[in-house]
């Protein structure tokens, strides 16, 4: 089965590994994910703005990319990791299939690229998972023994809100702790899944990061978490700079972070695409 | 000239004149001539922004209008032929910031970038720059390439750049991208290239002095001997 595939700038950069690890998994289940040939920055936030389509641009550009190779894959679906790039690219198509009249000025706009007809759906690798290789499948490919693991799935906000776009129930998600029983682990229930993470403020107020991240995993360690497991790059840096802040109300106590994808990997013994970290995380269920 | 030159002369079509404006003065000027060549011919008389002639150097970048149409268009004076009912201005200069780097100190990835030109960070996707750049460059793809650390690409990409600033004389988000590209294109060459074997044996051969009998013997060959030989020189197909 073959799906055009976005993967987002973090992708490419620091959350190199979330790639790896995704498409090593994805070829181990006998899915192609085809890079788009070009593609550009999604637009990272969703403007909120309804009198302004300026900021729909970038996203639009790469459903236009994905609809001039829809004919590689024979379907409709433009797959992506990044749970800040499926929510900015499933909104923008959203709010362009309700709003013809931002779709045309948009096209219009862009005159020098094919107009965008609105077909192509945005989706998740998660998804995917689910719906073309099903959690039973991934049951039966298991190679380690996960029962002594336990995970705590973190959401964050991306993937599960607004409801327009959401992959899953938007207040009680069940898609990760599904995968993460599949794979013999054990997921472990908190209120905090799906608060933000804290994400840009990293950059101009630390602090507001730092409370997020506290609150986040305060109940993780009464919980036993052994891992993390997240969906987005942002996330991911969030709770790993979250806990080095507050390292002094940790008491230096820390939690591994890793992606999905890498926990994935590692269950069906694809251990040569994880890096020296993850393996390090892993070691005790070898 | 001879009457029977003026007569042959006489028989050859009028030159056929159109219609310009510059700085909103109209103008006739013979067709066929280029834009620099028409504001020549006009009366101006161009010192700076005006550099090779041949399309190579990007100093005269300039914007036009054409009669009815909505459209500003851009192009290097020296490469576009006038047409009738064109709006043109004075070659305009594009200023940018050129900050100083020292490419030793650098790493060939996004931080460099960012360092001197954190501006590149607001790129909106708009690709005002890429349907105005003279030389066809996809311009925004090369500044996303950037975004993501892929300096190999963005080199790839704006090889062709003669800096003529257009891109950045139009960018809503006020890159400069020709300094941007330029510090991309030497990131590469200095870190990620492969270093040329074929270079490195060229100076060697310089510097052992093997064509020096050859340069000597052509310094006092004299002119026809020159002619000669630049006659039959060799040109790649």
């Amino acid at each position: 089965m073959k799906f055009l595939y976005f993967p987002g700038c973090s992708l490419k950069n620091y959350a190199k590994k979330y790639e790896d690890s995704a498409l090593a998994v994805a070829k181990h289940f006998g899915i192609e994910l085809i890079e788009l040939k070009r593609w550009n920055c999604c637009g990272v936030v969703y403007s909120l703005a309804s009198d302004s389509v300026f900021h729909c641009i970038g996203a639009v550009r790469d459903l236009i990319r994905a609809q001039e190779q829809v004919g590689e894959t024979g379907n409709d679906k433009l797959v992506t990791l990044c749970s800040m790039c499926y929510q900015v690219l499933a909104s923008v198509n959203h709010r362009l299939a309700n709003d013809p009249s931002a779709l045309e000025t948009l096209n219009r706009f862009m005159d020098e690229e094919e107009d965008y007809l609105g077909t192509i759906e945005v989706t998740h690798f998660l998804t995917v998972l689910r719906d073309y290789v099903g959690f039973d499948k991934i049951r039966e490919e298991v190679k380690r023994e996960l029962a002594d693991l336990r995970v705590a799935p973190y959401y964050g906000c991306m993937l599960v809100r607004p409801k327009e776009v959401a992959i899953d129930d938007p207040e009680e998600p069940v898609i990760l702790e599904q995968l993460i029983e599949s794979l013999g682990a054990y997921p472990i229930d908190y209120p905090f899944r799906t608060e933000c993470c804290g994400s840009y403020n990293v950059v101009v107020n630390k602090e507001v990061v730092k409370t997020r991240v506290l609150r986040i995993i305060s109940p993780l360690f009464r919980a036993r978490a052994d891992i993390i497991v997240t969906v987005c790059p942002l996330c991911t840096f969030n709770l790993e700079y979250g806990m080095k802040l507050a390292s002094r109300q940790l008491h230096g106590k820390k939690i591994p972070v890793v992606y999905f994808t890498e926990l994935l990997a590692f269950a069906l013994g694809l251990d040569n695409v994880l890096d020296k970290t993850t393996l390090e995380i892993f070691k005790k269920y070898m | 000239m001879t009457v029977a030159e003026v007569v042959e002369e006489e028989k050859k079509p009028p030159i056929k004149m159109v219609r310009i404006y510059i700085m909103g003065r109209e103008y006739l000027v013979p067709e066929g001539l280029t834009i620099l060549k028409a504001m020549e011919y006009a009366g101006y008389r161009l010192v700076r922004g005006v550099g090779c002639r041949a399309g190579f150097c990007g100093a005269c970048a300039t914007v036009y209008r054409l009669k009815d149409d909505y459209r500003l268009y851009t192009a290097l004076a020296c490469q576009t032929t006038v047409q009738d009912g064109m709006y043109l201005v004075q070659l305009p200069f594009v200023p940018a910031k050129k900050p100083r780097y020292d490419i030793e100190k650098l790493k060939p990835d996004l931080s460099a970038i960012l360092k001197f030109f954190p501006e590149v960070t607001r790129c909106v996707q708009c690709n005002t720059c890429t349907k105005v750049c003279p030389q066809e460059i996809q311009v925004m793809d090369a500044i996303q390439a950037i975004l993501r650390g892929d300096i190999e690409t963005a080199a790839h990409l704006t090889f062709d750049c003669v800096a003529c600033g257009i891109c950045s004389m139009r960018c809503p988000a006020e890159i400069v991208h020709y300094h941007v590209f330029q510090l991309v294109r030497r990131l590469y060459g200095k870190y990620i290239a492969k270093p040329s074997k074929h270079l490195r044996e060229r100076l060697k051969e310089i510097q052992e002095e093997k064509f020096k009998e050859e340069l000597d013997r052509l310094v006092v060959a004299g002119p026809t001997e020159w002619k000669k030989l630049y006659a039959a020189r060799e040109i790649e197909p």
